[in-house]
């Protein structure tokens, strides 16, 4: 009888609503903002010391050669949330600020949009950095991220070193500020130390507090840290953590709400019903490299990271810009110590995750990403995932740089903040070619050697190009 | 010597009292020249700092509150349990509030500071319209504060007396404000102020007769606590032991922070029940020794297997557990996940035989003065070398080579003339010419392995060593040479070479795994050197993050990718970022398998096993080393680091892409910069200077002739003696430098002095001791009657060095 009653109430122990583990998976995606590849302890860095990071390598999913969409926030941003190359957005710059007056378009179909007609709670908690209400568009809400399926946001508009102009923000609220459904917690943050000290602490307790709150239904958790974009900020407690001084103290505050994250979801049962993605906008900003002294950033030059063993950063098309970390993590789903070492980008992450949602894809429209579900289980998901295909889009108008197809890279030009071309020269006519494999720091220029290779690749760039041309973005033409 | 801390003056007095006025007319320091009183409201204020503005508390809102600074010097520190005065004399105090305080800034203490203790320690009030109340303080118990009352007429002197042990850790509210810590001794509070306030007026006029603080009798700080085991090891039913000469009391934390006068004092030998840092010092009358720190780390009884598992030119960047793209390494992986990783390993310097010496000796190479490359057949090190595989050896146990060696191919060099009892692999590298041939010790079993089969054969010898049933613990060395292998890395011919070498690991250690030895066995993985950078590629390996390759002294040329795993010892899964150089493995593996090492030559390594048995995680600031380079014939140090700083005093870059970055010398901080981006040198001169003088003392360490080895010495010390027992057998007694091994020894029997049989004298030795010195060692050995050699009706027997 007693044995009866003690199995009776472990059963109403279980969570109430637990659902199979493949059925709408949870998604949480962790996007950091101007990391370098070589910034992490799984990557390799001496002195930044992120465990909860490494032990998600350990437990889940690693892709060595993972790609953002575009060496610039706002375009990287973009490529997530839809899952298309940057230069379908139709922005006409890679970096939307305060007052430009487009924005992400309304017909765009985002991730959120996508789980959210699936039945999942959204929530966005960081930088959004897709669009501002101003005068120039008329102060429009589909400037912002309610009007893009997300049910919920606590975040700043744009990066916190603009001044004037970012701002701290939540919705939905009845205060309307600075539009109907928002109110600011704080404006003009870019001079006030004591709240970009918060701002990661604050996302990570808003996402925790979102997450016991929607455990029990499908949710989609979009974890957007202003850091460690410049200016760097921690609070008191992390000041002095990191040997690697105030960067690496941001990194591995980073790391440790990163551990309180998959706490929360394995204290809840339902890590095994969620994904969690960790990676990151673009490479380091090496413009500030050398920067000893700067009025509002300080001494820069140690509060940049690294994109090594990559060349160059943020803002290049050279791999440093756009090579970031690519953690996956579902425990039951993705075995332990996976390795993919098929490239990747964060275009690929809507349509894998809109498939395992089973939400269609958006239709009308070209998608640049892949469903890469084969690579997480091949025997829960068979079948195989598309040849991957990128083209770099870089400075400032999301313009084309580049493409890479298998090991195979061909620069049409080149870029970087630093001023900086390493020595080579890049046209559409005589592009460099580079097998960033075997050649990951891109330091032999194969062009001359393998014609038929650069032949192949400058078709490829012409197929994309034609293929926008026709398509146009939803705001006209590219 | 008492040391007495006069405002007036700041000189240190001797004398025979405890208790010293002095007056403000001393002439002398910084308050030279000044009148003999101070007003405190005129502008000649006796203090060059910024002017106080004593709004400290009272809050009135007044402007016309002043005072004054007066720093103490930056010897100047509160000791703990120790009794102070402070002597206040004046006039016209009136309706005025006099205090003081002492602070750790030089900055004008805020009322909230003062409030709040933010960099504040205490308090004193003199108010004359309040006759009798005397020094506040903010302790509201007063238990520390004495004081005369104040005349009415508002001239009068007050004393303080300020005991710092009860001002430890006092916790109090005053005047509603929030509470404050009060910890004199824990920061420098040297700056005295002195306020004034009128709360009515603000036209008083008060002046400051004398001002004195006297302080403790300076008695010379007690001896520092020495801590006991001192190889940080603790083995079950082991203790902790403090003492310090002279039996004071002793304090000490578990916690890693300092001990205070509110630590336990230590009673006895005590155990821990996890690996931890023992913090203590001793504390006698009024002052207290420096603090004594030892990490310790708990150790199973029984000394553990050791395996040290050697890459060649694989990069810090090579290994997918340290960042790599294209390579995959599943087997390190797998090792780092159940172990600790390091990313604070570094080698001394180019030369392929700059490591495994290193490993060996705990010695830079150039004491040996070994040539950066060993040609075939040439001799390598001397004899006389003590090698890591002898100490092991002497500790009992069973050692082995398996792999590439490196240190030299002539008789005397190879590794059964240097400790290690079974041979098998290459005399040399695969890579000299004329290739090597495979030995199984001194047989060869064949003339000329083709590369591709050498991985398997040493993985497989492996193998059977780690199954056979043969003496434990042991020592295997395996050292796999870089050799083409076929794969599938995305990285090209550099990366399969690489995925071999995790491959042929791995069977190393699923061998050690099948046997059930992880609880019994130390694995050390590392690579000796990293990648070349100087081939153009594409696939060239990687060392990434850091500057340069394999024959530089950058930082890509010295830090090694190295994994350590002992289940149930080490953490797993941690990673560890403090600096060890290859020179610290010897004795530290010394010391963990509880072995003795001869004193009789320079070393260069300390033994850190709190470093690689992972219970210390980050560098300390001090740690000293030292890179190395051949250039021709010169010896160079180009590099030196210390705790996080390194400095180049030349520079030699092997990689085509890889600019120098500045003028040398320069000076970067490698956690904050691990790049070597960033010279700090000219802002860093005072560094620049000490670390510069550090690498003149150690070159000063090699004007000694090379090799630094003891002089050779007898296999016998003296005469061998015999006795006979009343029960019959013989009893062989015999000295011999320490540093040799019994199976260089053989006895021989015989019974007609022609024909011998030898018999090794390892099975009689009956017992083994050193003298004090630790240089000689004397041996006994005990032959039973019922040895079948003595059964005869005589018997001769001989002992014979049979040393190389």
């Amino acid at each position: 009888m007693h044995r009866l009653a003690a199995l009776a109430f472990a059963l109403l122990a279980l969570p109430a609503a637990a659902r199979p583990a493949l059925e709408k998976p949870n998604l949480v995606v962790i996007f950091l903002d101007d990391s370098g590849y070589g910034d992490f302890a799984h990557t390799g860095n001496p002195t930044v010391d992120t465990p909860q990071l490494t032990r998600l390598v350990r437990e889940g999913l690693n892709f060595p050669q993972f790609y953002s969409a575009s060496p610039a926030c706002t375009a990287s941003r973009y490529g997530l949330l839809t899952g298309r190359n940057p230069r379908r957005s139709g922005f006409g710059k890679w970096v939307l600020g305060p007052s430009d007056a487009r924005h992400l378009h309304p017909n765009e179909v985002t991730l959120a949009e996508g789980l959210k007609s699936r039945g999942y709670a959204t929530g966005m908690f960081g930088k959004w950095h897709l669009g501002n209400p101003n005068g120039n568009n008329g102060n429009t809400v589909q400037s912002l991220p309610l009007a893009h399926g997300f049910d919920r946001w606590l975040g700043t508009n744009v990066s916190h070193d603009y001044s004037p102009g970012a701002h701290l923000i939540k919705g939905p609220s009845a205060i309307n500020q600075p539009v109907a459904g928002y109110e600011f917690i704080a404006q003009n943050i870019a001079t006030d130390a004591p709240m970009m000290e918060s701002l990661t602490g604050r996302y990570a307790d808003a996402a925790i507090d979102f997450i016991r709150e929607k455990k029990d239904e499908p949710f989609f958790v979009y974890l957007a840290p202003n850091m460690p974009h410049l200016a760097v900020h921690v609070p008191d407690e992390f000041k002095g953590k990191s040997e690697r001084g105030l960067y690496g103290d941001c990194i591995e505050e980073i790391d440790h709400h990163l551990g309180r994250l998959r706490a929360v979801l394995e204290e809840e049962g339902i890590a095994q019903n969620t994904l969690v993605i960790f990676t990151s906008d673009n490479g380091p900003w090496i413009r500030f490299e050398n920067t000893a002294s700067h009025p509002q950033y300080g001494e820069a030059r140690f509060l940049v990271g690294s994109a090594l063993p990559f060349r160059d950063g943020k803002g290049s098309t050279w791999e440093g810009g756009l090579r970031v970390p690519g953690v996956w993590w579902w425990p039951g789903t993705i075995a332990p110590a996976t390795v993919v070492r098929e490239p990747a980008s964060t275009l690929d992450i809507l349509p894998t995750v809109f498939a395992l949602a089973g939400q269609p894809l958006p239709a009308e429209r070209t998608l640049d990403g892949r469903d890469l579900r084969p690579y997480l289980n091949p025997a829960t998901f068979p079948g195989s995932v598309p040849a991957f295909s990128f083209i770099y889009t870089g400075n400032g108008d999301n313009s084309i740089y580049g493409v890479r197809q298998g090991p195979w890279k061909i620069h049409t030009r080149l870029y970087s903040q630093t001023g900086n071309n390493y020595g080579f020269t890049a046209s559409s006519s005589t592009p460099l070619l580079f097998n960033v494999e075997k050649d990951p720091h891109e330091r032999i220029d194969q062009a001359a050697s393998q014609p038929a290779k650069v032949t192949e690749l400058k078709a490829a760039i012409s197929a994309f190009e034609s293929s926008v041309n026709t398509e146009q973005t939803f705001w006209g033409a590219p | 010597m008492l040391r007495t801390l006069a405002l007036a003056s700041l000189v240190t007095a001797a004398t025979a009292a405890d208790l010293v006025v002095e007056h403000f007319d001393a002439p002398s320091g910084p308050l030279s020249g000044r009148p003999p009183s101070v007003n405190l409201l005129s502008a000649a204020h006796w203090s060059a700092g910024p002017i106080f503005l004593g709004d400290g508390g009272v809050d009135d809102g007044s402007n016309t509150d002043q005072g004054a600074f007066l720093d103490l010097g930056p010897d100047f520190a509160f000791e703990p349990e120790s009794t102070y005065t402070l002597t206040l004399s004046y006039t016209g105090l009136a309706n005025a509030i006099l205090f003081a305080g002492f602070s750790t800034t030089a900055a004008n203490p805020s009322s909230q500071a003062q409030t709040q203790g933010t960099n504040f320690a205490l308090r004193i009030r003199e108010q004359a319209s309040t006759p009798g109340k005397g020094f506040w303080t903010y302790n509201g118990s007063s238990t520390f504060t004495t004081g005369s009352s104040a005349s009415p007429a508002g001239n009068g002197s007050s004393t303080l007396t300020l005991l710092t042990r009860q001002l430890t850790n006092a916790t109090a509210t005053v005047d509603g404000s929030a509470p404050v810590t009060l910890d004199l001794t824990g920061a420098a509070y040297r700056h005295l102020f002195i306020g004034y306030e009128d709360p009515t007026s603000g036209d008083s006029s008060v002046t400051l007769e004398s001002l004195v603080l006297t302080g403790p009798a300076s008695a010379p700080p007690p001896p520092p606590v020495a801590i006991l085991p001192a190889s940080g090891l603790l083995r079950p039913g082991e203790s902790v032991t403090l003492s310090a000469p002279g039996g004071p009391l002793l304090r000490y934390t578990l916690d890693g922070s300092d001990p205070t006068p509110s630590s336990p004092l230590y009673s006895g030998p005590f155990a821990l029940t996890t690996s931890g840092e023992v913090r203590a010092r001793s504390v006698s009358g009024t002052s207290a020794s420096p603090v004594s720190a030892t990490r310790f780390t708990l150790v199973p009884a029984a000394p553990p297997n050791l395996v040290l598992i050697l890459g060649e030119g694989i990069g810090f960047g090579d290994l997918s557990c340290y960042g790599a793209v294209g390579t995959s390494t599943p087997r390190l992986d797998l090792l780092a996940a159940q172990g600790t990783r390091f990313t604070g390993i570094c080698a001394v310097g180019p030369g392929a035989s700059s490591s495994p010496y290193a490993l060996l000796t705990g010695r830079v190479s150039r004491r040996g003065d070994l040539a950066d490359r060993i040609a075939p057949q040439q001799p390598g090190w001397d004899r006389r070398e003590w090698t890591l595989a002898e100490n092991l050896r002497k500790a009992g146990y069973d050692t082995a080579f398996i792999g590439a060696w490196k240190l030299g191919s002539a008789p005397g060099s190879l590794p059964r003339d240097q400790g290690f009892q079974l041979f098998h692999g290459l005399p040399w590298s695969p890579t000299q010419i004329p290739a090597p041939a495979l030995f199984e010790n001194e047989t060869v079993l064949d003339p000329a392995p083709p590369s591709t089969t050498l991985l398997d054969a040493f993985a497989t010898r492996a193998q059977s060593y780690l199954s056979s049933p043969g003496a434990t613990p042991f020592f295997l060395v395996f050292q796999v040479p870089s050799v083409p292998a076929t794969g599938s890395s995305l990285l090209g011919p550099q990366g399969d070479r690489t995925e071999a070498f995790d491959q042929t690991a791995g069977r190393l250690l699923d061998r050690i795994d099948q046997l059930g030895l992880a609880e019994e066995t130390l694995v050390l993985f590392l690579s000796e050197s990293t990648a070349d950078r100087s081939p153009p590629g594409p696939s060239i390996g990687s060392n990434a993050p850091f500057r340069d390759g394999d024959g530089s002294t950058w930082d890509g040329g010295l830090r090694l990718p190295a994994i350590a795993r002992w289940t149930g010892v080490i953490d797993p899964g941690s990673d560890n970022l403090a600096p060890l150089w290859l020179p610290d493995l010897y004795p530290t593996l010394t010391a963990i398998a509880g072995a003795w090492q001869p004193a009789d030559r320079p070393y260069d390594g300390s033994a850190r096993p709190e470093i690689l048995l992972s219970s210390r995680r980050r560098g300390d600031p001090d740690t000293l080393l030292f890179h190395h380079r051949r250039s021709g014939a010169d010896h160079l140090i180009p590099a030196v680091r210390k705790g996080p700083w390194k400095l180049h005093l030349s520079a030699n870059n092997t990689d085509p892409q890889n600019p120098t970055p500045g003028t040398l010398p320069l000076l970067f901080q490698t956690a904050t910069d691990p790049y070597e981006r960033i010279t700090l040198a000219s802002s860093q001169s005072a560094l620049v200077t000490e670390m510069q003088a550090a690498v003149n003392s150690h070159a000063a360490t090699f004007s000694a002739a090379v090799p630094q080895l003891p002089a050779p010495r007898e296999p016998f010390l003296a005469l061998p003696e015999t006795a006979f027992p009343p029960a019959g057998g013989i009893r062989i007694t015999y000295r011999r430098p320490a540093d040799s091994l019994h199976d260089r020894y053989l006895l021989e029997f015989s019974h007609d002095l022609t024909g011998w049989t030898p018999e090794p004298s390892l099975p009689w030795v009956e017992s083994s001791t050193r003298d004090e010195t630790g240089a000689t060692e004397t041996i006994v050995l005990a032959i039973p009657p019922s040895h079948p050699q003595l059964g005869g009706t005589r018997a001769f027997v001989r002992l014979r060095s049979v040393q190389p």
